[in-house]
């Protein structure tokens, strides 16, 4: 549904996506996983064409719908209008559906953009997107600023699209949320994928790791005491004496980079 | 086209009532200007240097001398950087041109904002021009419709070059202040260099003011042709920012 071959995206001297490679296939979640200023937003401007890639391959194979990871909206329209004009400027968009959405999400279509909350904005612009049949659905921090609830409902909505067929590559900084819906995930720092796999195989594939300071381990660094040091490190290098770890401490361990 | 419509309602409704208050505070006291010049004569004669004003008594000489070639005229480079500003800085700076750009191609976007604007105002400004001849018929007073026409060529193309400058700063900057700061910034810099002699082809306003129409020579071709071309070489520079921006 989606490939993504060698992108490269610069800013100046600052690589922010270094020839970075993965695919989305349909009916699959794909989750995005990284620091801030790891390259994720960069990463989806530029596959749906906001952002010119320096150079690599993007190919989607059907219509794409894009929630921004900034979700702002005309403030001077009513809700009702918001959806007229989305109807007016989107391909296979479901009015009937939006204001089905939007009644489920308690929003007053009279009400102005500019009074809404920011978590009620997202809900909007949420309510736009999955009205709009799309093949492909690209999230970028789809339920940042949403209460737990909302959170949660949210979270079914995009599993509900993976049902549909439909394919769906979001971004979320909440690892909670990302280990309750995808089925893979790509972890990125600093504009490189660090390690790509579906969720349990990663789970299944580093364990935490003890040694003495000092001592050598093909790994990352997780954290120290005064006198050991503590590795997230691949299960067939961990040797007879290892512990399972939570995805958040791999999450992290990955991140920091600090490898030995 | 609804949506840009709908963007540029209050602008294009604000330089309507503006022009219209301008020519009702204008047409209709050409007795009362007559007389308070009469009043203090000398110091007319004083302070108008060589400006006719034995003519204002003239109603032809007093609209085409104090609407077109004042009161409109001075405002028509104003008007196109008012209708052009906020085109695309606007959506920058609010964060709405994602909205736009994943639904509808570039080229889309770009000329359904360039030319409704530019639709809306060419709508405008031929309306303010010929306002004297709508006025004229309604109170009964005999006016020589013709030069209006040619006004109208030299309000229209002149509100072309400005606006499509603005449109320019428009699609480079990502704020509503700097387009307009540098428009008006190049409106008083082209002026006053323009007093320059070999670069008064840079005083836009001989041109739009039209004083050469006044004097029968008609519509200024040479220059109309000049700033046309240079207006839509803006537009298409415009368009190829606007396509390779990164949003």
């Amino acid at each position: 549904m989606l490939k993504v071959k060698g992108l490269k995206k610069s800013y100046g001297n600052k690589v922010a996506v270094n020839d970075i490679s993965f695919e989305v296939d349909r009916g699959e979640i794909f989750a995005l996983l990284g620091p801030n200023g790891a390259g994720k937003t960069t990463t989806l401007k530029c596959i749906v064409g906001l952002r010119k890639k320096d150079s690599g391959k993007v190919e989607i194979d059907g219509k794409y719908a894009y929630l921004p990871e900034k979700k702002e909206l005309y403030r001077y329209f009513t809700v009702k209008k918001m959806v007229e004009i989305t109807d007016y400027y989107t391909e296979e968009f479901n009015k009937d559906k939006a204001y089905k959405l939007l009644s489920d999400f308690q929003i007053d279509l009279k009400e102005k953009i500019a009074n809404l909350s920011h978590g009620m904005v997202t809900q909007v612009y949420l309510a736009l997107l999955l009205s709009q049949n799309a093949d492909i659905y690209i999230l970028d921090e789809p339920t940042w600023g949403l209460d737990p609830v909302m959170r949660n409902r949210i979270i079914e909505k995009i599993r509900g699209l993976s049902y549909e067929g439909k394919a769906v590559l979001y971004t979320s900084h909440i690892l909670a949320e990302v280990e309750k819906v995808a089925d893979r995930v790509a972890i990125m720092s600093e504009g490189h994928i660090l390690e790509m796999d579906y969720l349990d195989v990663i789970k299944e594939k580093y364990v935490a790791v003890t040694v003495r300071k000092g001592e050598k381990v093909n790994g990352y660094k997780w954290k120290e005491t005064e006198n050991e040091e503590v590795y997230i490190v691949k299960r067939e290098d961990a040797g007879s004496e290892y512990e399972h770890v939570g995805f958040d401490v791999i999450f992290e361990a990955i991140v920091r980079r600090d490898r030995k | 086209m609804i949506k840009e419509l709908y963007d540029m309602r209050v602008r294009s409704l604000a330089i309507l009532a503006i022009c219209l208050v301008l020519f009702f505070t204008l047409a209709p006291f050409q007795g009362k200007l007559l007389g308070f010049m009469e009043e203090y004569k000398d110091i007319v004669e004083k302070y108008a240097g060589s400006f006719p004003v034995e003519k204002l008594k003239e109603w032809n000489f007093y609209i085409y001398s104090q609407w077109f070639g004042k009161n409109l005229g001075q405002i028509i480079p104003i008007i196109g950087v008012l209708f052009a500003f906020p085109l695309f800085s606007r959506e920058y700076e609010n964060g709405t041109m994602e909205f736009l750009l994943v639904r509808k191609s570039r080229r889309y976007v770009f000329l359904s904002k360039t030319l409704t604007a530019i639709l809306v105002m060419a709508i405008e400004l031929a309306f303010f021009s010929i306002l004297p001849v709508i006025y004229s018929s309604i109170v009964g007073k005999d006016f020589e419709s013709v030069y209006s026409y040619q006004y109208m060529v030299h309000i229209l193309v002149g509100g072309l070059f400005w606006f499509s400058i603005t449109l320019l700063f428009s699609t480079i900057f990502e704020d509503q202040v700097r387009p307009l700061l540098f428009s008006f910034g190049l409106i008083a810099i082209t002026t006053v260099m323009g007093l320059i002699k070999p670069l008064k082809f840079l005083n836009t306003y001989r041109y739009i003011l039209g004083s050469g129409i006044m004097k029968g020579e008609g519509i200024d071709v040479s220059y109309t042709v000049y700033l046309s071309i240079v207006s839509l070489v803006l537009i298409f520079i415009s368009y190829l920012i606007f396509k390779e921006k990164d949003i």
